[in-house]
């Protein structure tokens, strides 16, 4: 099993992938913002191996089903005091496709971010539909 | 013919070059099985997070940041969680990813024999495998 990023076509990049390229380490950045930065990317990617160790299962406390409206999981990590990524994934094959991500504060409660959030799981929901339609549709996640 | 799609930074694979991120795994992954051990007790033993965070004195906060792998765990939290959870030798194995040496024990009952008799067949052997339990059954 492995995990591979979702492509959108239409968007023309992996939103997973984009997702990430905050964290992309720059040549300007201070040696605590470095570490801080491949702490973060370790940590994800150790889980994203960890769920792949139990072929893509939802295995908590590392990874949770969602709600019954939605047939794919999140993997978790909370970023800081406030504010924790949710990776969106599901299994197809022999594949972990790594549909979306994004990062939901503490404050979910209110209206607006709720909003976003049901906003960013359709969207991902509309993902994973274009995937089964088009499993050709990712790039490798090394 | 060009490829349209817009090359994305793959962030994750250049952090994987540097030695950093190599070094980091190893702590990573042992404080994911800590993760992963404590929230499987803690189920078992039927306790929520709030109330494991009450019989250690700390807060639920503290249980559910350790439980999801994103601290480092002082040596005094991870004494008094798994005292709490009652941790076995079996869960440390787990986390610290070693192997419980099997343990074989032959009870035989061996017929004495004396004079010029050759020795009797051994009457009763049991073989017990211990591994992973540590009770040695007679």
């Amino acid at each position: 099993m492995k995990a591979v990023y979702y492509l959108d076509r239409q968007l023309m990049y992996c939103p997973v992938k984009k997702y990430f390229e905050q964290y992309a380490i720059k040549e300007r950045d201070t040696l605590k913002l470095k570490n801080k930065k491949l702490s973060l990317l370790n940590i994800i990617d150790r889980k994203i191996k960890y769920v792949i160790d139990n072929n893509g299962k939802p295995t908590p406390p590392i990874s949770f089903p969602l709600d019954k409206m939605y047939d794919f999981f999140e993997i978790k990590h909370r970023k800081d005091q406030n504010i924790v990524i949710r990776i969106f994934y599901f299994r197809y094959d022999d594949k972990i496709i790594l549909l979306n991500a994004l990062e939901k504060p503490d404050d979910y409660d209110t209206e607006k971010e709720k909003r976003k959030i049901s906003k960013q799981l359709e969207a991902t929901k509309e993902f994973q539909n274009k995937f089964i339609n088009n499993p050709q549709s990712y790039e490798e996640y090394n | 013919m060009k490829s349209i799609i817009k090359k994305n930074i793959d962030a994750m694979a250049e952090a994987k070059k540097y030695k950093k991120f190599q070094e980091l795994s190893e702590d990573v992954d042992s404080r994911l099985r800590l993760a992963v051990e404590i929230y499987k007790e803690r189920e078992r033993m039927c306790l929520s997070q709030q109330d494991l965070a009450k019989k250690i004195n700390s807060t639920q906060k503290v249980i559910s940041r350790v439980e999801n792998g994103d601290v480092n765990v002082g040596l005094d939290l991870v004494n008094r969680i798994s005292s709490a959870l009652s941790f076995t030798v079996n869960n440390w194995s787990r986390i610290y990813n070693f192997s419980i040496p099997e343990v074989k024990i032959i009870l035989g009952i061996v017929a004495k024999n004396s004079g010029s008799e050759p020795p009797a067949e051994r009457k009763e052997i049991k073989e017990v495998n211990t591994s992973n339990s540590y009770s040695f059954n007679k």
